[in-house]
């Protein structure tokens, strides 16, 4: 063991093996810093873009937050749907025989929602129409069977809820009206 | 300024003696050990210990006859020539001492009689070998293995160009023993000790035993004495050896620094340079050749170490320097962060998902597309819309009075459909189905139904 601490070579080569795994070490280091200093670039540009098209940027938050029904909870926005949709149906005297949620996943803000009723033609056509407006509420599939003899028809509608949690979306509510906030 | 002093080690044919300065004084730390029981290890490692953990290079003074000088003809000057000849010279004359042509050394020369040649001495007596191995074993391999006579040359080689072309005789006197060196053209001879006795005769006695060795000289060298130096003086010694020669005698000073040696090590007083042991030249002392290597590339490791360290230490700085900035700009880039809440990716992302929303049609327009797009007596019984796969399955009834009034229908139904719908590809006949057996004959008119699907721009 001594001899060996006494071989200069041993010693060279450690020290130059140190010195190379520094240099090495440095380069690391040094393509971490140019790839941070990239995207501080690349941040600093969209800052500036973001400053000087603020107002647009705006508006596409705006519109995009109407994608969503913001709500305290899933649970909550499903509830929030559901009224809505039951609301709209009572109001056109359709009938709903059935609407189904499937139960929402863990961390998902898309929920599937199945609706089945039947009733005038022109009031299937009306209710279509009138959810359309409410964009969270995605209309996935429609399967209408009419009935010419009695202008009758019967409506299944396969429905997507986009739901999105926010913790003050109870307080700022208004009714009738789902809550389009500002969340991308 | 970085001088480290060398330890001395001093060996006589029974003895051993470590000391860490020249002074071989028993009273400044001198380790005495029987050679015999050195080189079979057969003693307490302890005594050695502070010896052996000074970091410094080791002189080892050994007996001159334990020392054999001899000269071979060889022309060239080269080095790489030389030593592989001396190697196997020696080699074939002594095979019984393996470790010599490691342990020799060599000095070229021109004589006037043999011509060119290398001069080569090396270790000679087998308890040498011994004594070397014991060293090394030891952790205290000799870095220069010298003795008294070379070491003298040395000193006198040095003194002037006269001791290299002359024949001398150099005496060293102690109160009990004269010690006799003779060299001829600076190249060491022989040497003797003489036992000096305490009676009022000694002095004659002395000069008898310098004029037999003068004879036996003469008779080596087949030369006559040019000069005789004298090292130390008691009575008139001088004046007395003078007159018995017929000639001059020079007198050289002695250091006097080390007269407390033991009298074992008589013989290297007025040699040792006082406070520290003095290097001899390659010329004058023999170093293993594996030690000679060592030697040879320790500039080469020292500068390779210095280098490595200086860039060792370069890289630490710029690590630190790299550290500092790489905490910038991750400070920084939390900060731009903090102040963009949202990256211009999420807009893109929401802008797809609008313009997809924006590009779904609405299922109540398409109904009401469809329906406006239906000529007389065709009623539509299904439809099904898949806004996300863009696609549209509708079925109908078509009710004619004969083959060509439903075939009139039906183009004007598809040709409605294109145009209501604005589709492209547009729709034809051939995407129309209709099953045959589900058509049903009423009173006047035959009821057809009817399939297509539609992909919706």
């Amino acid at each position: 063991m001594t001899a060996l601490l006494k071989n200069r070579w041993l010693w060279t080569g450690v020290i130059w093996a140190g010195a190379l795994f520094s240099a090495f070490w440095n380069h690391q280091a040094i393509d971490t810093i140019l790839s941070i200093q990239a995207q501080n670039q690349a941040l600093r540009r969209e800052l500036i873009f973001q400053q000087q098209n603020a107002r647009k940027l705006a508006r596409i938050q705006e519109e995009h937050a109407k994608l969503f029904i913001a709500a305290e909870s899933v649970q909550l926005g499903m509830l929030t749907a559901k009224s809505i949709i039951g609301e709209l149906a009572s109001r056109l005297e359709l009938n709903m025989s059935q609407m189904t949620l499937a139960p929402p996943q863990k961390g998902s803000e898309r929920l599937s929602l199945n609706l089945s009723f039947s009733g005038p033609i022109e009031r299937i056509v009306h209710f279509l129409t009138a959810l359309t407006p409410q964009r969270f509420l995605h209309q996935k599939q429609i399967t209408l069977k009419f009935d010419p003899k009695k202008g009758t028809g019967t409506c299944e509608l396969a429905l997507l809820l986009r739901c999105r949690i926010h913790p003050d979306a109870l307080n700022e509510s208004k009714p009738n009206e789902p809550m389009a906030r500002s969340a991308l | 300024m970085f001088h480290k002093k060398n330890r001395l080690i001093a060996a006589t044919d029974k003895k051993i003696f470590f000391s860490e300065t020249c002074g071989l004084n028993r009273d400044f730390g001198l380790v005495e050990l029987s050679l015999p029981q050195f080189v079979s290890h057969e003693f307490d490692s302890r005594m050695l210990s502070t010896f052996q953990q000074t970091r410094s290079e080791i002189l080892l003074i050994v007996p001159d006859h334990w020392f054999k000088h001899e000269f071979f003809s060889f022309k060239s000057k080269r080095d790489s020539l030389i030593k592989p000849f001396i190697e196997r010279k020696l080699k074939t004359t002594y095979p019984h001492l393996p470790l010599a042509p490691y342990l020799s050394s060599y000095l070229f020369q021109q004589r006037d009689l043999e011509g060119a040649g290398v001069r080569v001495f090396h270790l000679f007596e087998p308890s040498s070998f011994g004594l070397y191995e014991a060293l090394c074993k030891t952790g205290l391999p000799p870095r220069w293995i010298t003795t008294a006579a070379l070491l003298w040359e040395e000193r006198f080689k040095r003194r002037g160009t006269e001791f290299s072309t002359q024949a001398a005789l150099l005496i060293h006197l102690h109160p009990h023993e004269a010690f006799l060196y003779f060299y001829f053209h600076g190249n060491f001879l022989f040497s003797r000790a003489v036992a000096l006795a305490e009676s009022a005769e000694r002095w004659d006695a002395l000069l008898f035993e310098v004029n037999q060795s003068i004879y036996l000289f003469s008779q080596k060298a087949k030369s006559d004495l040019n000069m005789i130096y004298l090292i130390g003086d008691a009575a008139g010694f001088q004046q007395r050896l003078s007159e018995f020669l017929g000639r001059p005698v020079q007198r050289i000073a002695g250091t006097g620094a080390t007269s407390a040696l033991p009298r074992e090590l008589a013989h290297l007083e007025d040699l040792l340079e006082p406070g520290d042991v003095p290097a001899p030249g390659d010329a004058y002392s023999v170093t293993h050749r594996r030690i000679q290597q060592e030697v040879k590339w320790r500039p080469v490791q020292w500068a390779g170490m210095l280098v490595a360290a200086l860039l060792f230490l370069f890289f630490i700085g710029e690590y630190l320097w790299l550290e500092r900035r790489l905490q910038d700009e991750m400070g920084a880039r939390s900060q731009m962060r903090y102040q963009q809440p949202l990256a211009l990716a999420d807009y893109d992302a929401a802008l797809i998902e609008l313009t997809e929303d924006a590009k779904r049609p609405s299922g109540a327009d398409t109904i009401l597309k469809i329906v406006s797009a239906l000529p007389e007596e065709v009623l539509i019984d299904e439809f099904k819309m898949d806004s996300d796969a863009l696609r549209l399955d509708l079925a109908a009834t078509v009710a004619a009075d004969s083959v060509d009034q439903f075939r009139n229908r039906l183009r004007a139904l598809i040709e409605n459909m294109n145009r209501h719908l604005k589709l492209d590809p547009p729709l034809t006949i051939e995407d129309v189905v209709f099953n045959l057996e589900e058509a049903k004959s009423q009173t006047v008119q035959t009821h057809y139904k009817i399939a297509w699907k539609i992909n919706l721009p």
